[in-house]
């Protein structure tokens, strides 16, 4: 084992990280929304040196007569470029990795069953396990159109933690996402043709319900406790880590484990606790803070009631 | 009573029945092919060679996992989605699913395989997915561990898989493609059986806490039974 790990660890089993934080302890969490003007919504995330910013683009798209009829969609995408993430591995893998691990977290579509075809996203509304984002509320006109929700997340830095930062940023975006009105003008007596009228005033805008959606929450382990929020040096020194995504009432909506001979299940279990645990605390911090901000964001005028930090406890 | 599944299993514990062929690939170090109901995947393995110097480490040894799948193994095309046309994924035997599919396989085998008793050398894993019924990433992780245990690498153990999908209350143990469509939750889990150690798990859809737990637990019996299958082949080659 080499000084750094032997080091690490313990640090770890005496409660003080080598940044100071205690185990349970996470970095400084910084998020601000609207911060990319063209978008619908947007929200960048900084957690310790860790940021990444999301965007959503909301179009409305003719419904095909092979899809579900009555559904919206949303389609994620994640950009890990080779400059931001340290992780070992192929940038496109990592991207897909996350993109995966992001739609079942936030929202909620990604079920792990779309390996064989690539892509099943805005299918299995049946199955709709009511996490996440209802997708009935994106239909604008049952069988003819649907918004579609592009969202866009940009990995900046990766100091560790890259994706609970991304599940905030996400679910920020979406959660500051205005959805313009829609009105059908011109339809015949026989319910045919018409046009889609776009009303983007701010005050006619809809909001989208994150209410279920979740955020996740990476456990590290490092000899034999758990920290949470590693910084990238920890993660190198990781023996296993386990990201749980975390709805509102603590429910698991995602679970990922990487791991190896010592991780056993009893290990697991403790470390998706201290998982849901942190995980529900952020998600409170967050509700608390876009409840304010996303009204803020409404008349346009406090800038700094868009800025949410939340303080490292020691 | 409970309800027989579409593919004729009795029970939502049963597993489809798994086959092991060892070194079906006269070139290869370590070869084999391995059927889980209609889920076929062959694996060769190469090396240990001279890594590309990018690629070199000091103290331990390379594992490159490439997975292919043959054109008649994918139900539908893939289409072209809003900003992934560019080079990597133009190919259309290699989209992003396949590439990440890839570095999960190779993060299974790096956590079994002793890396450190091969040093500054390379193993070349090429998994190729033949025809897919569910369950091709479970396959393909038995398939490549078998591989690699033939090709003379040292493990710590073997490594095995299971997959799991939630219908409505039932969870159903080793899904094929159309359950899984079914589905509102999966679990995947690797591990090594004979240590029980979770080397990798991915639970997706909404679960409490304790079903989560239930269904990893279950996902390790099933891990145990196709560890015991493997094993045998093993032995018997």
């Amino acid at each position: 084992m080499g000084g750094d790990r032997a080091y690490a660890r313990d640090g770890v089993a005496d409660d003080c990280r080598e940044d100071g934080r205690g185990r349970a302890t996470r970095r400084a969490l910084r998020m601000a929304i609207g911060v990319v003007p063209n978008a619908n919504g947007s929200c960048a995330v900084t957690l310790g040196e860790t940021s990444c910013v999301a965007a959503v683009r909301c179009d409305v798209t003719a419904i095909e007569a092979w899809e579900a009829s009555d559904v919206g969609a949303i389609v994620l995408r994640v950009d890990a470029s080779s400059i931001a993430t340290t992780r070992a591995g192929r940038a496109a893998a990592v991207g897909e990795t996350l993109r995966r691990r992001l739609e079942s977290v936030v929202a909620g579509r990604e079920r792990g069953v779309s390996d064989a075809s690539g892509r099943a996203s805005g299918s299995g509304v049946d199955a709709w396990d009511g996490g996440g984002i209802d997708l009935r509320s994106l239909c604008v006109r049952p069988g003819r159109a649907r918004w579609t929700l592009a969202v866009d997340a940009v990995c900046a830095c990766d100091r560790g933690s890259m994706l609970d930062a991304l599940s905030v940023a996400v679910r920020g975006a979406l959660a500051d996402t205005k959805i313009p009105k829609v009105s059908l003008v011109g339809v015949g007596s026989d319910g045919e043709g018409g046009e889609l009228e776009i009303d983007d005033d701010p005050d006619a805008c809809t909001r989208v319900d994150v209410s279920r959606c979740g955020v996740v929450a990476t456990t590290t382990k490092i000899g034999k406790h758990g920290v949470v929020d590693a910084t990238d040096e920890e993660e190198a020194c990781a023996e296993a880590s386990m990201s749980v995504g975390v709805d509102r009432d603590g429910m698991v909506c995602g679970e990922f484990t990487t791991g190896g001979e010592t991780l056993d299940r009893g290990t697991a279990d403790a470390m998706r606790k201290l998982s849901c645990r942190v995980g529900v605390e952020l998600i409170e911090a967050m509700d608390a803070f876009l409840a304010t901000a996303v009204a803020a964001n409404k008349i346009d005028e406090d800038e700094d009631g868009r800025v949410m930090v939340v303080r490292v406890r020691k | 009573m409970q309800t027989p599944r579409s593919d004729g299993r009795a029970s939502d514990e049963h597993l489809r029945a798994l086959s092991v062929a060892l070194d079906t690939n006269s070139r290869a170090s370590g070869s084999s092919y391995v059927e889980l109901g209609n889920t076929k995947v062959s694996c060769a393995v190469y090396g240990p060679r001279r890594p590309r110097v990018d690629d070199l480490t000091v103290n331990t040894g390379v594992i490159d996992v490439d997975v292919f799948r043959v054109p008649f193994a994918r139900k539908r095309a893939i289409h072209v989605e809003r900003g992934r046309e560019n080079e990597r994924e133009k190919d259309l035997n290699r989209s992003a699913a396949d590439v990440e599919l890839s570095a999960r396989i190779a993060d299974v085998l790096r956590a079994c395989a002793l890396t450190e008793t091969f040093p500054r050398a390379q193993v070349d894993v090429y998994v190729t997915i033949m025809d897919s019924d569910g369950g091709e990433v479970v396959a393909s992780v038995l398939a490549a561990s078998a591989a690699l245990a033939r090709a003379g690498v040292e493990m710590a153990d073997l490594a095995s898989a299971c997959e799991l999908v939630r219908i409505g209350e039932r969870l159903v143990l080793d899904p094929t493609e159309e359950e899984c469509e079914r589905g509102n939750g999966k679990v995947f889990l690797a591990q090594m059986s004979s240590e029980e150690g979770m080397v990798q798990g991915e639970t997706f859809g909404r679960w409490t806490a304790d079903e989560s737990r239930r269904a990893l637990e279950q996902c390790a019996a099933g891990c145990n039974r196709f560890d015991t299958i493997v094993r045998e082949a093993l032995a018997k080659s």
